[in-house]
């Protein structure tokens, strides 16, 4: 244990990701490029990156490939891992998966999707609220009592209170267990006053709006936090726009507070008549095998919570149709008991890590409360987890993360037409025959993808050029091609002068486009 | 209680005497007859420029082809701010198609503003409502629907367009005007007898009549009039639009392929962002009618089983407004939407009830019983029989060959674009006024909470009890159950101060012999609130305990209440 009094506070300014992502772009040789895509509460602008190779397809015929992240405003380690993605495909010529990405596919990156959050210090947006409903907004807010810069925790004795002080770590408080015969011997409270004299106190904190409980699916209506109407908030309908404005986007990552990769999603077995309650039970083996990849590569263990209502993650999958892995990137480990060692508490835990990271934790000082006898500010800041990750472990951390996710993104689906012939009937009449095969893992269209009935399935563009037709159809779909070698054939019968060219165009939204052309 | 409203009307009721049997009207309107957009726009400025003093005209927002979704706020400014009044709002159209709504938005303002100062009801309405007044909220297919050829179901979505089918092209197929003469009918085919399946009335020809069992049809029907226009082998799969606004509010929104239409997500239209926009910044509103056709219903929610069932009280609210419509439309039936009709997620009266807690109605406009106002429907032939005897042929497209390209040797014809949905134009009026009427009906029963003067009695001590009551004697509670049970907007309000007042504490008496029985407000006694308001038909008895003395003032606020204050001496 550290002897000298810790103040383990990152004193980093809280800035945007403009500068970052205009270096990016600068270095990148033309393969990045930024929009702003829409403007925050507080007017801040949000940026989308987009990654590939501009040779080649057009981009919206290239599968596309959607990073969410800072949605949570203090979930800034989903920020760097998204902005590390598209670092590490700039530098990552030698790895064949993420040549191939920024040749055959698109990489979009949303990286700060609530600037208003990072910037003021917060959970949620810039939009004032009045949670207690007394026709004020955001008027009685956590209070920095010490001046430190940060909200950390209150204690102050209270025979009604139901904390005591860590008798085996006395910088943590935690609850007292009335099974040992524990009474408790303090509140405890995040640092504040009653700032508008209503005998409350922090009952309006300036939080803003959540923006990862404000969209649409599972949307918690009249919780304000949320928002008045579900993708109410600018941020979230700049991101919408941008979605649906992108119909090649067929896989999504999204890295802040919620989690679907740890855990197991719940399955649903889709009821038409209603909107789902988890995702299908057709998708369940892809949530299966890209979450048991990501436990593979990250070392990540424990649960990932289940709260999803309103998150980005079930609004990408439920609402819009499109495959979507969401995760914490890192949080405090579950503790483990160390050799003769009792276990350490989740509090004693977090402290260590605190120490590790050096941030996050500030020793216990009494001040002047207006309202309470003997308060001591001090404990943990109020911070998400992901934040106490150490700077030393971060490296390794967006490594680990960056290789899963390349990985997954070089299981997306790739149609084409494998086989374009003509066989001569005689009389000028040919039979044309096409096969379409999907070589990716995944299947054209996941099973949401296909629901949605966004995504049509794969469609086949004939055109006989000077030949006719006389039996066959111009336009018609394929069969939602499987993964690894699903196929399709098609057969027209034309008649025209030997010679013809004639034109088979594949088309998909994300699982890859291709145009043959074959002579009579 | 001091209500300006009481002083503006009595002036104006002393320079009126009301006359029967004739009318001088200010603006004369013809509402035997439909209006485009631009004549909706026209109306509006007419209606606008006639009485100034009343009428505003609000620019809600373009649609999607750029056209304004227009507003008509009106309101006594010697009664208050329309925003210090409960405000109705009422809008229509949303359906493009649904058409009529519009004309009965109009004819409602025109009627209020007539009849202002010469019926003292209409007064109140007046004095007392805000009113705010969408008279056509899919403003671009209103444009298209009178401009181009229709069916009457045709063209409910809006103007944005969309690739229905899925092919990468949008509205690339629609139906087609083929024989060009101003409406969209059916295409119907002979075939050899016994291979088709529909035959003429043997006493209506032209009227088509599905076949059944051992009887032989001899023709087919193709559909709306209309070719293969993107020569995919399907014809007018992909038509204008593609979705239905009505499906794109908040509440209960589900994606697309759960709820046909809603959108890409809650509010993404421009017309529906500007109107949820508007409404969100106005919570004064206390009721809300939306128009569609057609039917004969009076719709209110849930639109979908999951939501359960709205609380008793609302229920009882609802029930007695749903039946002095049925009284006042005749072969209109009040009615749940997901019990009685079908299920709707995302529907607008969904949003403004269950999201905001604002009783709200749809009424679907003209059942075809008002033909012949039996309550019997209508069989086929007499329809026939009717549109021969009573609107000479108007509402019916004789049958004319045509040759397409697809089918060879066709006919062309049926029901014409203005019928099926609409009442017939020497019925317009009355369906107008009865609709109109069930407006003021709920209009009449938002609430009106009235603050009474302080009752200042002795308590022990030198303490005072200050006991005052808020009075409603409408329908309508200040706030809906629902409002207080999910906590929408902010519960009604009483306070009371003065320079040498102190108040010990507050709340509700609960016995009426016994002062000291006083449910107690917990903290904050000066400022008492009450989540439920002022229930309907209702009181909110509220006692202070206090000290000091000298006069002191007692202030009432509620959302959808005018704010009101009363003065008292300890």
């Amino acid at each position: 244990m550290l002897g000298l009094a810790l103040t383990l506070v990152s004193s980093a300014v809280p800035q945007g990701i403009g500068d970052a992502v205009e270096a990016l772009c600068a270095r990148s040789d033309g393969i990045a490029t930024s929009e702003r895509i829409g403007t925050s509460r507080g007017g801040r602008p949000i940026l989308a990156l987009t990654l590939a190779r501009r040779d080649g397809p057009s981009l919206e015929r290239r599968p596309g490939v959607l990073v969410v992240a800072g949605v949570h405003g203090q979930h800034r380690l989903g920020t760097d891992l998204a902005l590390h993605h598209a670092e590490a495909l700039l530098d990552g010529g030698a790895d064949d998966r993420a040549r191939r990405l920024l040749e055959q596919g698109v990489v979009y990156v949303v990286a700060q999707l609530n600037p208003d959050g990072t910037a003021l210090r917060r959970p949620g947006n810039g939009t004032a609220l009045d949670l207690d409903r007394d026709g004020s907004t955001d008027e009685d807010p956590h209070d920095d009592l010490n001046s430190d810069g940060h909200i950390a925790q209150m204690r102050w004795p209270d025979p009604e209170g139901e904390w005591i002080i860590d008798p085996d770590e006395p910088r943590v408080m935690r609850k007292a267990d009335p099974a040992k015969g524990e009474v408790g011997t303090h509140a405890v409270a995040l640092e504040g006053i009653d700032n508008d004299g209503d005998d409350r106190r922090d009952e309006d904190v300036a939080d803003g709006v959540l923006l990862h409980r404000s969209f649409s699916h599972d949307f918690a209506e009249h919780d304000p936090r949320s928002g008045q109407v579900a993708l109410g908030e600018p941020e979230a309908r700049a991101l919408a726009d941008f979605v649906f404005g992108h119909r090649n986007i067929g896989v999504a990552f999204v890295y802040g507070v919620d989690d679907c990769l740890l855990g197991k999603p719940k399955a649903d077995k889709g009821d038409k008549r209603r909107p789902l309650r988890g995702i299908l039970e057709d998708d369940a083996e892809l949530y299966a095998s890209v979450g048991e990849l990501y436990r593979d590569k990250t070392g990540r263990s424990g649960s990932g919570g289940d709260r999803h209502d309103g998150s980005v993650w079930s609004w990408l999958y439920c609402d819009v149709g499109v495959p979507a892995f969401a995760t914490s990137v890192w949080s405090v480990p579950p503790s483990k008991a160390e050799k003769d060692q009792p276990k350490p508490t989740p509090e004693q835990a977090r402290l260590a890590q605190c120490e590790a990271a050096g941030r996050g934790f500030v020793d216990w000082a009494s001040v002047e409360h207006p309202d309470l006898e003997d308060v001591e500010v001090g404990g943990f800041v109020d911070l998400p987890e992901s934040a106490l990750l150490a700077d030393d472990a971060r490296g390794e951390v967006l490594d680990q993360h960056h290789d899963w996710w390349l990985e997954v993104c070089s299981r997306r689906p790739a149609c084409r037409i494998a086989e374009l012939t003509a066989k001569d009937l005689g009389d000028n009449a040919y039979e044309i025959t096409a096969t379409v095969a999907n070589d990716g893992r995944a299947p054209a269209l996941s099973a949401i993808s296909a629901k949605s009935r966004r995504f049509p399935r794969p469609r086949l563009i004939f055109d006989a050029g000077g030949a006719t037709v006389v039996a066959g159809e111009l336009r018609q779909r394929t069969d939602n091609l499987t993964g690894l070698g699903g196929r399709a054939e098609r057969r027209w019968i034309v008649t025209g002068e030997p010679g013809t060219t004639v034109t088979l165009e594949l088309i998909t939204d994300f699982a890859g486009c291709d145009r043959k052309e074959i002579q009579l | 209680m001091r209500l300006p409203l009481a002083a503006a009307a009595a002036a104006v009721l002393a320079a009126v005497v009301p006359s029967q049997g004739r009318k001088d009207y200010a603006l004369d309107i013809a509402w035997n007859r439909l209006y485009d957009y631009d004549e909706v726009t026209t109306l509006c400025d007419r209606l606008q420029a006639t009485w100034p003093k009343f009428i505003t005209k609000l620019a809600l927002g373009q649609s999607s082809e750029g056209r304004t979704v227009w507003m008509l706020v009106v309101n006594q400014p010697d009664t208050g701010a329309d925003t210090a009044k409960p405000a109705f709002y009422s809008d229509a159209n949303i359906h493009g198609n649904e058409v009529q709504g519009a004309e009965t938005n109009l004819y409602l303002v025109w009627y209020l503003m007539e009849h202002y100062g010469k019926l003292d009801r209409v007064t109140e309405l007046v004095d007392r409502v805000a009113w705010y007044i969408v008279p056509s909220v899919n403003v671009d297919a209103r444009a298209h629907w009178f401009a181009e050829a229709n069916t009457s179901s045709s063209f409910r979505s809006g103007a944005m367009p969309l690739d229905s089918d899925g092919d990468g092209l949008k509205d690339e197929d629609p139906a087609d005007d083929l024989d060009g003469d101003g409406h969209i009918t059916r295409m119907r085919k002979r075939v050899p007898l016994g291979e088709g399946t529909h035959r003429e009335m043997r006493d209506h020809p032209g009227v088509m009549e599905r076949v059944r069992g051992d009887v032989p049809g001899d023709w087919i029907l193709l559909g709306s009039e209309g070719i293969d226009n993107d020569g995919d082998g399907r014809v007018n799969e992909d038509g204008p639009g593609g979705y239905d606004m009505n499906r794109n509010w908040p509440s209960g929104w589900a994606p697309g392929y759960i709820q046909f239409g809603a959108g890409n997500y809650p509010l993404s239209q421009p017309e529906t962002r500007g109107i949820a926009d508007f409404i969100l910044e106005h919570p004064n509103i206390a009721g809300a009618q939306a128009f569609h056709n057609a039917g004969g219903m009076i719709l209110r929610g849930p639109g979908h089983a999951e939501y359960g069932n709205y609380p008793a009280p609302d229920v009882r609210v609802y029930d007695e407004l749903g039946k002095d419509g049925e009284f006042m439309l005749p072969f209109y039936r009040y009615m749940v939407i997901h019990k009685d009709l079908y299920t709707v997620w995302g529907g607008f009266v969904n949003w403004t009830y269950e999201g905001l807690g604002i009783f709200s109605f749809t009424n679907e406009m003209w059942s075809s019983r008002r033909m012949m106002q039996a309550a019997d429907r209508l069989s086929a032939e007499d329809r026939r029989r009717w549109d021969d005897l009573l609107t000479l042929g108007e509402n019916y497209r004789p049958w004319q060959p045509y040759e397409h390209p697809l089918y060879g040797a066709i006919e062309i014809g049926g029901s014409a674009q203005m019928t099926g949905r609409l009442p017939p134009t020497w019925l317009m009026e009355e369906e107008l006024h009865r609709n109109a009427a069930f407006v003021m009906r709920h209009a009449e029963q938002m609430p009106e909470p009235i603050l009474g003067e302080p009752l200042v009695r002795v308590a022990a001590g030198g303490l005072r009890y200050v006991d005052v009551e808020v009075r409603n004697d409408r329908l309508i509670p200040t706030r809906s159950r629902l409002a207080a049970d999910k906590k929408i907007g902010l519960p009604d309000r009483l306070e009371i101060a003065g320079p040498s007042l102190r108040v010990i504490a507050g709340g509700e008496p609960i016995d009426r012999h016994r002062l000291m029985r006083i449910e107690l407000q917990q903290r904050d006694p000066a400022r008492l609130r009450r989540e439920g308001g002022v229930p309907s038909r209702g009181v909110w008895h509220a006692r202070w305990i206090v000290a000091g003395a000298g006069p002191f003032t007692v202030h009432y606020r509620a959302e959808k209440g005018r704010d009101q204050t009363v003065d008292g001496s300890l």
